[in-house]
């Protein structure tokens, strides 16, 4: 028999997905980073690039959540969910062989949650902390002209697939407080994860993106029972933009799947929008990129997810080029 | 309820819907010869796509077979199940899933 506690996972399949942002000065490589909550493509080297540094600080906050008929429901009174990260991240393209590139990012946390307690009483915790950390491996298999068909250019686009993993470095505690859902930052399992990327643009100034992730779950012990959070598979479509030599913009509409976990029938999908904007601070090697993630609050568009909300990042980067 | 033992049951839960906070469960206890009396009754709130729970709570026997659990706690929206684990003659277990939204 279950019994009390275990770990919440507020943070799991709440899935705020990711943001593509774009440091393009007209002529150079496009790339895309900045995820909100998923850092897969955080600290990616683009083309003409040695490495990056990244550093990104983001502030989600919850709102509400779908249920499982696809309904929306504000967060009831007495329940907060915020959480601010910093995220470091750093990418390295192999002197050897420029398509193959390691990259990976650490964050470190601050959670607030209040919450009725037992008795009805509000409660509130906040908690500071590691997240989970992430490494990848890269290949950029195909290359952009960045032209594109309605520029004279060709059809080809680039396209990166990558395949790396997830540590549980993050806290998880088991039980139902304010205070155990703060520390607990992480889902506690180690995951692989699978992903290609692919941009294409359309005219020098106009780009579009596609990606594909698929995370693969362990287990956690649960009071003695092995119990699997569920794997996540995500898609995403974009579009980037670039404005002269300084300044990109660009938009994300983000689905997510996961499905059930070893305690449930019920999987969840989840739709997200973002948007972005990036200046070129000092050209080519830093560059600032403000985006906002958006779960809408709308039947239908998302089902039995657990919290969501509204995500704003700050990204930093530094590239030392070729 | 779904079934796990020799007896059938039925869960009702107040307030109804559901909300984040307390709650009177009353469960209804029926073997095979009638009202399923004598047995302890223990309520385990569960939330499957977390994988954790809240405080679980007896359920005493108020009347022949009409078992109440007070202060059911659920702490945050979204799907749980009531695991109420049956001990009497025979032992078994009934789960209901509820949503709060």
């Amino acid at each position: 028999m279950r019994r009390v506690g275990a770990l919440c996972a507020w943070m799991i399949g709440s899935g705020l997905a990711a943001l593509a942002a774009l440091l393009v000065p007209a002529g150079a490589s496009a790339q895309s980073c900045c995820g909100v909550a998923s850092e897969d493509e955080l600290s990616v080297a683009g083309w003409e690039r040695r490495a990056v540094l990244t550093s990104k600080l983001a502030v989600t906050h919850m709102l509400g959540r779908h249920d499982s008929e696809g309904s929306y429901n504000a967060l009831p009174d007495g329940v907060s969910a915020t959480d601010a990260q910093l995220v470091l991240g750093a990418g390295v393209r192999m002197p050897f062989y420029e398509p193959l590139q390691i990259h990976g990012s650490f964050p470190v946390r601050l959670q607030y949650r209040a919450l009725p307690g037992a008795m009805g009483e509000p409660t509130s915790a906040t908690a500071f902390g590691p997240g989970d950390a992430l490494l990848f491996v890269r290949w950029s298999a195909l290359r952009d002209d960045e032209i594109g068909p309605f520029g004279g250019g060709s059809l080809v686009p680039s396209l990166d697939v990558y395949v790396g993993g997830k540590a549980p470095t993050a806290h998880h505690t088991e039980g139902p407080t304010a205070r155990d859902q703060a520390r607990t930052m992480g889902d506690g399992t180690f995951a692989a994860i699978f992903g290609a990327r692919a941009i294409k643009h359309v005219t020098p100034e106009h780009a579009l993106r596609l990606s594909a992730r698929y995370e693969l779950h362990g287990t956690r012990d649960v009071a003695g029972e092995s119990f699997h959070p569920g794997d996540i598979i995500g898609f995403a479509i974009g579009y980037l933009g670039l404005s002269g030599m300084h300044w990109a913009f660009g938009g994300t509409v983000d689905l997510t799947f996961t499905t059930a976990t070893s305690d449930s029938t019920r999987g969840e999908r989840e739709l997200t929008i973002g948007a972005h904007v990036t200046r070129t601070i000092s050209m080519p090697d830093l560059d600032l990129t403000l985006g906002v993630n958006y779960a809408p609050p709308v039947d239908g568009l998302s089902a039995n997810t657990s919290l969501e909300g509204i995500a704003g990042a700050l990204t930093l980067r530094w590239h030392w080029m070729r | 309820m779904a079934e796990a033992g020799p007896f059938d049951g039925t869960l009702t839960i107040e307030p109804n819907p559901p909300h984040v906070g307390q709650h009177r469960v009353v469960i209804t206890l029926d073997g095979s010869d009638g009202a399923l009396e004598g047995a302890d009754v223990m309520v385990h709130p569960w939330m499957p796509a977390h994988g954790h729970g809240t405080t679980d709570v007896e359920a005493l026997e108020e009347a022949p077979g009409v078992y109440v659990a007070e202060d059911v706690w659920f702490n945050m929206p979204g799907v749980w199940d009531l695991h109420v684990q049956v001990d009497a003659e025979q032992a078994g277990e009934l789960i209901a899933t509820v949503e709060v939204p």
